[in-house]
């Protein structure tokens, strides 16, 4: 098997490449005119807190309970931005055009590369080759998690309470009961799936039996024992929810086995 | 109404309300300003390889594509009133968007709006290399559209109850890959041959909220009836090579449907500047039915072919939540917060099958299963900011459920199955940490979390004593997660972050064996290590750029012939874009993903190795060009690679892509 190595020649080649090729342009840019990355709102000034509850009272009444409440950006001049604006950009255009959604100002529900500032192990979940379509069809942070609130995720209202609610959304044919469950949904979502991005397939944490055997499993000699009988021969041939086996991995209406 | 037609009715309904009012892009990078902004585009892909793989990774089809890529709208209706739409529609992606507000100040609102995307899946199985033929296709279009058509209104009259009512449609329709993949046999058997599943998922949603201030109390309630629906259809088949009577297909057909009704009533208030105290009460209630059809083809050829399906199958949950919260402060800059929740849920179900399998006849087995769930949880926080520049903060979390599961089986009127479990459950989580800027441009951040869970399980009655499902005696699950982040700004237009982040997870698991054995450890450990830099070194340009490393080890047996090894990984990140300014009307900017991916061990005369091997680069150029202050133009071309070894090649390919919009404002 073809080992291509972290550092591979073409890895390398490519990476020297980008640098030179930035050196060039960075010669060039010096003569033009500004571009921004994110969190920039051209020409807009910093208004401060106070300015936003003006018309957004009860989120700003409750952000200063919230773990975002005491985020600051440091300017390129020293200056450091308190609240708000540290993730919605400099707020007096917005202010001063009378608000709107979206008016002159950032709306990270919108765009999560706001949030990947902070968070940029998210971003690199992300990037994986499975992962939640948050860059490619609209979907974005605020879908599972509040940014405003004392508790970031979201079992508030009618999913009060409910561990996997964020997931529950989207996901009601596997979160709904079953006759018989499988109890590691009492664990939640993530004991078996990784939700921001994976390398395998359906966001699993790992792609074979070895996801199961962390709960279901004894040795007996050279045996994996698994519900009192050997299950070496079936390992051999794949995981534990291959066809035949378990591949009601969610929950089962007709046998306890969760095998349909 | 159809989903679709009803989004362009909306669509149609934003057009004509639209015209005359003014805009201003959110996005800055070609900001323009007008009244209405338009942006069409089109696009064609060009995939050399496995054209299903790609379209998985990239979410687009080989082809052309094009479409309204952006279509926004800001107008004044009248005094107080605007209407504020934002759309986009690219084809055949099925990729649709519409929203629609109408908003009234100190009146009221109304919001419609309609989504849908495509999730495409690669419709090849798993691969074992030994075999003739490694893999296999179903040669299908594995697709799912998923989307929903909303709207909501909201009566927002000033010293009046708040009321907002809505109403959601949901989708999924579509074929969808799974990975229950059936045997393929060549002396040896091993399970990739690829298997699907038709989905049809729908779930209506009427929802109402109420809310009102009385003196300093805030009330609300929602209330959320639900109708839920879906069929599904799974497909597996079973194959020998070079030999096509040992072909055996597996359906599974299951319908399902609920009804279910959620109510919320909550109460809070800030006492004063310093004290907040919240209350709610959550009920909910789920009446399901559901039915099960699985066909086996050939049926007969082997002992305990199965063809079974059911009579009825039902299901009701009841759920009873209430919670209290109260959070203190700042005194003298530290805050404390605490909340307690108790919660119980009662889930029955039955079934009645008949189960049919070669050789065995066909029993009517009657199903019944009970699980009631008796739970409370203490939650205890403070946070503290009374040091210069820095955040303290710690949290604990105690959770107590007992869960009584009885599950009986009778076949025929005899009992083959029963089961009454006890499960006392105790887990605790804490979290201390820091977020700190102990000097000039730099910020540190650093937490430790430490879970626990113990389920302690009593099998009153068992008859199966040594086998499924009631084995399990005893199980903790420790976890503890250590994570740090530095960020410094050498120069001020330059901002860079280190962060390691480690995760250790044991799980501890005694077993009901004949012989007893010894409990049993898992060993989880994975370590991130994450950087990443943002620099605008002139006004014209901009880079970000972000590695990520991770390398995780899971250990579950440790046997030198066992089909299962130790899994060890390790996965590369890379991510960068930059931006330029070419001169003053035209940018460019670029973007580059990497990503590396080596866990793949192979043991096939033990099993069935499933690890990766692989690379994953995309570049992407964007040049946009302002033509006039009310229109831009933007050329791109893409560039993707997939190179897999543990496929063998069969999965990999490369494409590119290349597209241009027009961003028209008027």
């Amino acid at each position: 098997m073809k080992n291509p190595g972290i550092f591979s020649k073409k890895v390398c080649g490519l990476a020297l490449a980008g640098m030179i090729l930035l050196l060039l342009f960075a010669c060039h840019a010096m003569k033009q005119e500004p571009i921004h990355p994110v969190a920039v709102v051209p020409g807009a000034e910093y208004i401060g807190m106070e300015s936003c509850a003006l018309c957004h009272a009860a989120t700003v009444k409750d952000f200063k309970f919230a773990r975002h409440a005491k985020l600051t950006v440091t300017l390129p001049d020293g200056q450091e931005v308190l609240g708000c604006e540290s993730c919605h950009g400099a707020g007096s255009l917005h202010m001063a055009a009378g608000g709107g959604k979206g008016k002159a100002i950032i709306n990270p529900g919108e765009n999560p590369a706001t949030c990947y500032q902070c968070h940029p192990e998210v971003q690199a979940f992300f990037s994986l080759q499975y992962h939640h379509p948050t860059g490619e069809q609209g979907i974005t942070c605020n879908d599972c998690h509040s940014p405003h609130g004392e508790n970031i995720m979201l079992p508030k209202g009618t999913l009060m309470g409910q561990q996997s609610a964020p997931c529950d959304q989207c996901h009601q044919e596997q979160s709904k009961p079953f006759v018989f469950e499988h109890e590691a949904l009492r664990e939640g979502c993530t004991m078996c799936h990784s939700h921001h991005g994976s390398i395998n397939d359906k966001l699993l944490v790992a792609s074979d039996a070895n996801l199961c055997l962390r709960c279901h499993a004894e040795v007996m000699g050279d045996q994996i024992e698994l519900g009192g009988g050997s299950h070496n021969s079936r390992l051999a041939q794949g995981p534990c929810w291959s066809s035949g086996c378990h591949t009601a991995i969610h929950g089962s209406n007709i046998n306890a086995h969760l095998r349909y | 109404m159809k989903p679709k037609l009803f989004g362009i009715v909306l669509a149609l309904i934003g057009s004509l309300t639209g015209v005359g009012g003014e805009i201003r892009a959110a996005d800055n990078s070609d900001a323009t300003t007008g009244a209405i902004e338009v942006t069409p585009s089109v696009n064609g892909v060009f995939v050399d390889g496995d054209d299903n793989k790609f379209r998985e990774d990239w979410w687009m089809q080989e082809g052309l594509n094009g479409g309204v890529e952006n279509f926004t709208l800001r107008r004044e209706l009248g005094e107080d009133t605007t209407i504020e739409t934002q759309g986009r529609a690219i084809v055949p992606e099925e990729n649709y968007r519409l929203d629609v507000l109408i908003d009234k100040r100190d009146v009221g609102y109304i919001r419609a709006g309609y989504s849908e995307y495509r999730k495409y899946f690669d419709d090849t199985g798993g691969f074992f290399l030994p075999f003739s033929e490694s893999s296999f296709d179903l040669s299908k279009d594995l697709h799912l559209d998923i989307g929903k058509v909303f709207i909501e209104a909201g009566l927002l009259l000033p010293n009046m109850p708040k009321l907002i009512v809505g109403y959601e449609h949901r989708f999924k329709d579509g074929e969808k890959s799974l990975l229950e993949w059936g045997n393929v046999t060549e002396d040896v058997t091993r399970k990739i041959f690829p298997s699907y599943k038709d989905i049809d998922e729908k779930v209506d949603i009427v929802r109402l909220e109420i809310s009102h201030d009385i003196a300093n109390v805030h009330l609300g309630n929602e209330s959320r009836y639900e109708y839920y629906r879906v069929d599904t259809k799974r497909h597996a088949q079973d194959i020998e090579i070079g030999d096509p009577t040992g072909t055996e297909t597996v359906t599974v057909d299951e319908d399902y449907e609920h009804d279910a009704f959620y109510n919320t009533l909550h109460a809070e208030t800030h006492l004063n500047d310093t004290t907040y105290l919240s209350l709610g009460y959550l009920f909910s209630t789920l009446d399901g039915d559901a039915s099960f059809r699985m066909m086996t083809v050939p049926f007969g050829p082997e002992i305990r072919d199965k063809n079974w399906f059911t009579n009825s199958i039902d299901l009701d949950q009841d759920v009873h939540i209430v919670n209290a919260n109260v959070i203190l402060g700042p005194f003298r800059a530290l805050s404390i917060y605490a909340g307690i929740q108790g919660e119980s849920q009662e889930v029955d179900g039955n079934t009645d099958a008949i189960l049919t399998e070669s050789g065995l006849g066909s029993p009517e087995a009657l199903i019944d299963s009970e699980k009631d769930k008796w739970g409370v949880e203490e939650t205890v926080g403070i946070r503290y900011t009374g040091l210069p520049r820095t955040t303290l903060y710690a949290e604990g979390r105690w959770t107590q459920q007992d869960i009584d599961l009885t599950e009986t089986e009778f076949e025929d009127g005899v009992l083959a199955f029963e089961r009454d479990t006890d499960t006392r459950v105790r887990r605790q989580r804490y979290s201390i940490g820091l977020n700190s800027s102990p000097l000039p441009r730099t910020t540190v951040a650093a937490r430790y979390r430490y879970g626990y869970r113990s389920n302690d399980y009593d099998h009153n009655v068992d008859s199966e004593p040594t086998g499924y499902s009631a084995f399990i005696l005893d199980q903790d699950i420790k976890t503890d997660e250590v994570m740090v982040k530095v960020s410094f700004q050498p120069f001020p237009r330059i901002r860079t972050s280190l962060q390691y982040q480690l995760v250790v997870m044991d799980i501890d698991t005694d077993e009901d064996t004949d012989p007893p054995s010894s409990p049993r450890t898992t060993d989880y450990d994975a370590d991130i290590y994450t950087a990443s830099i943002t620099a605008t070194p002139y006004a014209g340009l901009f880079f970000t750029g972000l590695v990520s490393y991770q390398d995780v080890h899971l250990e579950t047996v440790d046997l030198p012939d066992a089909p299962i090894k130790t899994y060890d990984g390790d996965v590369l990140s890379v991510s960068t874009a930059a931006g330029l300014a070419l001169d003053s009307r035209t940018n460019l900017n670029m973007q580059y993903i990497y990503t590396l991916t080596e866990n793949f061990q192979d043991f096939s005369d033990e099993g069935l190795p499933l690890g990766s091997e692989n690379q994953r680069h995309a570049v992407l150029a964007n040049l946009t060009r302002r033509i006039t202050d009310n229109m831009s133009v933007k050329l791109r071309y893409g560039f993707y690679s997939y190179d897999d070894d543990a496929s063998d090649g069969a999965d990999n390919y490369t494409a590119h892509l290349v597209g241009a919009s027009c961003r028209m404002t008027f």
